[in-house]
């Protein structure tokens, strides 16, 4: 059975950036045919999550703690509005990941 | 569609902020006044910023203030305001900001739908540069409404 990939946007608050950062992965996956599951969390939640990917902004970086960048992949992205950063950085991962 | 959220009321073109902490209070001062939100909202807002950083700054020159459903949030509501002279919110890759758009929600979902139309919007360098070069809320309105 194929895998379900775990990834995760997170920023402060969990509805604001995050929501923004969802919906360009939330199209990736689909138009790319991944079997994902996207989800978002706030910064407190960060260490309880089991997620393949965390997407973040760079501003977040300082919250990333070493451990979690050991476990999980972690992408930082600066725009949130235009999806071609959170694509291209997908595609990175994805060709790299096969 | 977007003037469901953005009406006349919830915008304020050309104004002066000294730092990002009036312009949050501006933008703030708007939902407040439509009733979508409580001042502590408004506070929340910029206590956010020096908490967890400017990572609000969403694109180069757009900021999307924000805090949590339980700081205040009465409604879905979106402000929007542009500033005369651009303010640093201390975010490196996106500063100085023009464009300051208010964000509130009464959950972590109801809000969806508008923000995918404010980012259609905030996308949208024509939009955009014709918002950010008037005084017209008229004008505006016009722009929204395509959205």
């Amino acid at each position: 059975m194929e895998k379900r990939i775990k990834i995760t946007a997170l920023c402060g608050m969990g509805l604001g950036t995050s929501s923004l950062a969802r919906m360009a992965i939330m199209d990736y996956v689909r138009s790319h045919g991944i079997n994902a599951e996207v989800t978002v969390a706030d910064i407190g939640s960060v260490r309880g999550l089991n997620s393949d990917i965390i997407i973040t902004t760079k501003s977040m970086s300082s919250h990333i703690t070493d451990d979690i960048k050991q476990r999980t992949t972690v992408i930082y992205v600066t725009n949130l509005i235009k999806k071609d950063e959170i694509s291209e950085k997908l595609d990175e991962y994805f060709s790299e990941h096969k | 569609m977007l003037e469901t959220w953005l009406g006349e009321s919830s915008i304020a073109l050309n104004r002066h902020a000294d730092d990002y902490k009036e312009a949050i209070h501006i933008g703030g001062e708007l939902l407040v006044n439509d009733g979508k939100a409580t001042p502590e909202y408004v506070s929340a807002m910029i206590d956010a910023v020096k908490e967890f950083g400017p990572y609000m700054v969403i694109a180069p020159g757009i900021a999307m203030p924000h805090a949590r459903p339980e700081d205040g949030a009465l409604a879905v509501g979106l402000s929007l305001v542009t500033l005369s002279t651009p303010v640093c919110f201390g975010n490196p890759e996106n500063d100085p900001v023009r464009v300051v758009t208010c964000l509130c929600s009464t959950d972590s979902s109801s809000h969806i739908e508008l923000l995918q139309r404010a980012v259609a919007l905030l996308g949208d360098s024509d939009a955009m540069s014709k918002i950010l070069s008037t005084n017209s809320v008229d004008v505006v309105m016009d722009i929204i409404r395509a959205f």
